[in-house]
């Protein structure tokens, strides 16, 4: 069931957006790709992104993780994006436009996991993350997380045996993992001066997660003792009376 | 921090830019306990310190066994998630931060993922000339982010296992100061 939310410009990015994708995807397994990224490896990592663009649409579509449009459309463009000039041949025509794309992906993943972060610190009272570990923890996620997509990559190309990735000098994933660095930097260096604890919170019940973040909050917290607490009964209770 | 120092000039003579790596973060990490223990009387009772040097001396070593490819990617890459642990242990133990095990276990994969790529980017920085002849090729730094990645889910799965069979639910500073974990 679609909640309130849900407007016309959702079904644009659930329906269009990975249509276009699945289009790419086809054209580069018939072969209409440019640059010199095989057919197989264009193929999939447009289905690839075709499927990681649904994600936010559908939390929308189901009411668990209403996202605005403002986070909404960046991160499905960047997606986009990747598998789009991918298709076109702009990381094999223009030297620069692989790190470009690196460190714009990496500063929309260190928002995700500000905002993720930023949901538990608000919403539980058990969990702490003071402000320097919240940054600091925000920084080396992200680099983490770009470590993953350098290792899907991997993947990839191990799964379709395309040499892409395995034959290149090294400096491909070096100069990638460096910007990965670079993008989450800039985030948590803008997030260290704009960081304000209340105001925060405030901007993360706008994304009307509220409710299931508050349930999810105390049922983190129910975790973090032991039954036999007197606070638990409590807490059972505070988790019975939100999800009335 | 004496034997990270150490550590850390072996692997400098060696080039082993993983393990550089890893000592480097050591010896910050140190320090800082040092410092606090000297300034506060604060003093950081956690096994991780202890299995974290031992795990950089069997990194350390691996070249000196001769051992190569995926074996010494493993052994090389094992610090990573242990110096991780540690990081997340001065971030409770001084920033006054507070985890459960689930979070714990997150945070720790995602911070060896990130000390995976910091070491890449060392790479980058100590061994130009190898990347440039190509001696240094992109598989070797993608097997040593699996090899990374692979010991980290592995490490954290078994600490994990410990510390439900220790029952401890809330990792808090009073609990890595005093010795409780």
């Amino acid at each position: 069931m679609r909640n309130k939310a849900w407007g016309h410009l959702d079904n644009v990015v659930l329906y269009v957006l990975p249509g276009i994708m699945l289009v790419f995807s086809a054209m580069g397994f018939l072969g209409y790709n440019h640059g010199s990224s095989t057919e197989w490896y264009v193929g999939f990592t447009n289905i690839f992104c075709a499927a990681m663009v649904t994600i936010l649409p559908l939390l929308k579509r189901k009411g668990w993780f209403i996202a605005p449009y403002w986070l909404i459309i960046p991160v499905s463009l960047n997606v986009m994006m990747y598998g789009i000039s991918l298709f076109l041949g702009f990381y094999h025509y223009f030297w620069w436009w692989d790190e470009f794309t690196h460190m714009l992906s990496s500063m929309l993943v260190a928002i995700l996991v500000f905002i993720a972060l930023g949901a538990i610190e608000c919403h539980t009272d058990h969990i702490s993350l003071p402000k320097p570990a919240f940054l600091l923890a925000t920084f080396l996620i992200t680099v983490g997380i770009g470590n993953a997509w350098e290792l899907f990559e991997g993947a990839v190309d191990f799964l379709v045996s395309s040499n892409h990735m395995q034959d290149i000098d090294a400096f491909d994933t070096l100069t990638d993992t460096t910007m990965d660095a670079v993008g989450a930097l800039i985030v948590v260096a803008i997030g260290a001066v704009t960081l304000r604890k209340r105001r925060f919170c405030k901007e993360i019940s706008g994304m009307w997660f509220e409710g299931r973040m508050a349930v999810m909050g105390k049922r983190w917290d129910r975790r973090c003792i032991s039954p036999d607490d007197p606070e638990y009964e409590d807490i059972c209770e505070e988790i019975g009376r939100l999800k009335d | 921090m004496i034997l990270s120092i150490i550590l850390l000039v072996i692997n400098l003579r060696q080039t082993e830019t993983i393990t550089v790596t890893s000592c480097a973060i050591c010896i910050v990490l140190f320090g800082i306990s040092s410092y606090r223990s000297i300034v506060r009387e604060e003093h950081l009772r956690v096994w991780i310190t202890v299995v974290t040097l031992i795990s950089l001396v069997i990194g350390t070593l691996s070249p000196f066994l001769g051992l190569k490819g995926t074996v010494a990617a493993f052994l090389e890459t094992l610090p990573n998630i242990f110096v991780a642990m540690l990081i997340i242990a001065e971030m409770i133990a001084f920033m006054g931060m507070r985890q459960d095990r689930m979070l714990f276990a997150t945070f720790s994969v995602f911070f060896s993922m990130a000390i995976a790529s910091f070491a890449a980017i060392v790479t980058y920085v100590i061994r130009i000339e190898e990347i440039r002849s190509e001696i240094i090729v992109n598989n070797d730094i993608i097997v040593q982010f699996g090899a990374s990645f692979i010991t980290s889910v592995v490490v954290i799965i078994l600490v994990n296992r410990i510390m439900k069979k220790q029952n401890v639910r809330l990792i808090t500073k009073e609990a890595l100061l005093e010795g409780g974990l």
